[in-house]
């Protein structure tokens, strides 16, 4: 029992930062349709940025909000300079994953060329404090994550149901050519939906460093799978889906990983592939997603 | 160009890189075999991209695939080298089919994703199969302990016996081993580059290009667009396959590092950067890729991920049809001017003349 707790918890402690990831994921989709697949190392860069802050002494909490703001000011002219020119949402969606690609290779490697390839030390957000919990340890660290994405979840639910900017982005998203003839300043509304999404990617970045108690070029990479996986089970247009589709991820991978012996560590990316395979032939449109009807 | 003069040029060139190996040093004979494998890859990756539309970042994994396979069977079961690559191409086209299957089914980039999960996938499987794969390490030409032929091995020594082992020309060809090595390639790549070209033109490249450009349209006309996605997608993965093999015979070693994300991104790279919607323009970048590779002096190849990066970013904004692209489009211009300069005022618009109108690519239209 007290093992089967502590494996839960740590399934959700890596699931937390999928879900943040999968949500800045759904933010850019839900705006403009399309996916990044920058968006981790987009986090990763952010991430290194708060750590030149801490370095140069700034408190962790000013360090990681200064690297989210940074973090909505690259987005978003990602955005402007970049994605515009390929057409926007409108535009061909295979030109954009590979121009996103390209800032993948862009941002990993140029990461290590600015602060180097080997790890670097973070301190743990929330402290080494561990609670009692039905007999295991949990720390404090999970207790805060979760906090955390509570608080973002909310946030987002917040804005974009109850805000003019949350309309504006609903409205670009359902059409863009309808929402433009309204009044929406549909550029500036997508430049904020993907400063948006690397503001959160940045806040996903950091928390994984804090998480690992250190930073390094490649460390997002294999959370932006899982992310996209959490995407995919809780639907692609659904922030609430992306959160649970995190957390049910991260949960699965870390259960089957402790108790199926034939998977083991090795394999820990199987159990989240094989559940995006089946949710694709099952319920392509994910749990809380819409489905969709294709139109020439 | 017009078809007899393309064939001319065509000829010409296989003439002379046919001789080449008789002429240049050894290692500049494996470059060309190591750009063979990479343009056969690229061509498989290329033919998902630039006639299915859609994108795969899990070919390096297939490439892997092949490569693994050919491996065991030969260096374990002793399998022929050519048994070895067939078990490797059919494999590799079972394994895409069954992943294709609930990717492609849905329109939209899940392919991207689930071949991404793929590549990154593929990696730890291989350490997780340790005992087959030799795990981090690898495998070379040595069998594995009660595998192969360990009498012979225990004979000769393990020096004697690896000069024996591998992918070695037979003695009538009076070739040496690199030589004859590039000549089975190029044969290979050959063979490879006119399925694609004959299947692209097919009643299924036609399907192909037909749901590329209006799934719905192509649907209503009668074309089952499931099955044509999912078949090509095998295709295209028992290709890669291929390279695979073409990579194990070369290499006489595989190992889980030389099969990672970043395998199916240079791919990508030398897929897009050549021209994905033609048949040449995987020979063309995959080309361009080994040699800057090569050219980059070693305390500069940190940077030439963020080169690739800048090079896929450019080309989208620029020539999206690649290098092949561009040729196309400069070829056009310069018949126009020529039809322009040869009867003034009353030329008739090139459009109708051109035998080969310049189709855009999946990459060039918005």
């Amino acid at each position: 029992m007290q093992l089967f707790v502590q494996r839960v918890f740590d399934g959700l402690q890596a699931g937390v930062i999928y879900a943040i990831l999968a949500l800045a994921i759904v933010v850019i989709f839900r705006a403009s349709g399309l996916l990044n697949f920058a968006q981790g190392e987009l986090a990763m860069f952010t991430t290194f940025i708060a750590w030149t802050f801490l370095d140069a002494g700034v408190p962790w909490w000013a360090a990681t909000i200064l690297a989210a703001v940074v973090g909505f000011g690259i987005g978003a002219l990602l955005y402007r300079l970049l994605i515009v020119r390929l057409g926007g949402p409108a535009g061909n969606p295979l030109a954009i994953v590979i121009v996103t690609i390209g800032l993948f290779l862009i941002l990993n490697d140029g990461a290590g060329i600015i602060w180097g390839a080997n790890p670097a030390k973070v301190p743990r957000v929330f402290g080494d404090g561990r609670v009692e919990v039905l007999g295991a340890g949990i720390s404090v660290q999970v207790l805060g994550l979760l906090g955390v994405l509570a608080l973002l979840v909310i946030g987002f639910g917040l804005l974009f149901q109850r805000t003019k900017l949350g309309l504006a982005l609903r409205a670009v998203t359902s059409n863009q050519e309808s929402a433009g003839l309204a009044g929406v300043k549909v550029m500036t509304t997508l430049m904020i939906g993907w400063g948006l999404a690397s503001a959160i990617g940045a806040l996903a970045g950091t928390f994984t460093a804090s998480q690992n108690a250190s930073v390094d070029t490649n460390m997002m990479q294999v959370a932006l799978i899982y992310a996209f996986a959490a995407a995919t089970l809780g639907g692609f247009d659904s922030p609430l889906g992306a959160v649970v589709g995190g957390l049910i991820i991260g949960l699965v991978s870390e259960l089957v990983v402790g108790y199926v012996d034939v998977i083991g560590p090795d394999l820990r990316l199987l159990p989240g592939f094989v559940l995006v395979l089946v949710v694709l032939l099952v319920r392509p449109q994910g749990l809380f997603g819409s489905a969709q009807v294709a139109r020439a | 160009m017009s078809p007899r003069l393309r064939w001319a040029v065509f000829g010409v060139l296989l003439v002379v890189v046919a001789a080449l190996p008789q002429f240049v040093a050894d290692t500049f004979v494996n470059r060309m075999s190591e750009i063979l494998w990479v343009a056969v890859a690229a061509l498989g990756l290329a033919l998902v991209t630039g006639y299915n539309g859609q994108i795969s970042l899990g070919h390096g994994a297939f490439v892997g695939f092949g490569a693994y396979t050919t491996m065991i069977l030969t260096v374990d079961y002793g399998v022929p080298f050519a048994l070895a690559g067939l078990a490797a191409v059919v494999g590799a086209f079972v394994v895409g089919v069954a992943v294709g299957l609930p990717a492609l089914r849905i329109t939209g980039v899940y392919l991207a994703l689930v071949t991404l999960g793929l590549a990154v996938l593929f990696p730890q499987l291989v350490v997780r199969l340790g005992d087959i794969t030799g795990g981090t390490v690898g495998r070379q030409l040595l069998p594995r302990p009660g595998y192969g032929d360990a009498a012979l091995l225990e004979e000769l020594g393990q020096r004697r016996f690896l000069a024996q082992a591998g992918f070695r020309a037979p003695a009538w060809t009076g070739l040496a081993d690199d030589q004859w090595r590039f000549y089975v390639f190029g044969v290979l790549a050959l063979v490879a580059f006119l399925l694609v070209r004959n299947l692209t033109r097919s009643r299924v490249g036609r399907s192909l290009v037909a749901i590329r450009d209006n799934e719905t349209a192509a649907e209503v006309a009668g074309v089952r667009v499931d099955r044509a996605k999912v078949i090509t997608f095998g295709v295209s993965a028992g290709i890669a396959s291929l390279g695979g093999w073409m990579f194990a015979v070369l290499n006489n070693a595989v190992s889980p590092t030389s099969f990672t994300i970043t395998l199916s991104i240079t791919l990508l790279v030398a897929a897009v950067l050549g021209g994905a919607a033609s048949i040449v323009g995987p020979l063309v970048g995959a080309s361009i890729v080994v040699l800057l590779r090569e050219v980059i002096p070693a305390e500069q190849q940190r940077f030439s991920q963020v080169v690739f990066g800048v090079v896929l970013i450019l080309v989208m904004l620029v020539a999206p049809g690649g290098i092949v692209g561009l040729y196309r489009r400069g070829e056009a211009a310069l018949r126009r001017r020529w039809l322009a300069s040869r009867s003034p005022g009353t030329g008739p618009d090139d459009s109708t003349l051109d035998p080969t109108p310049d189709v855009p690519t999946p990459l060039q239209e918005a």
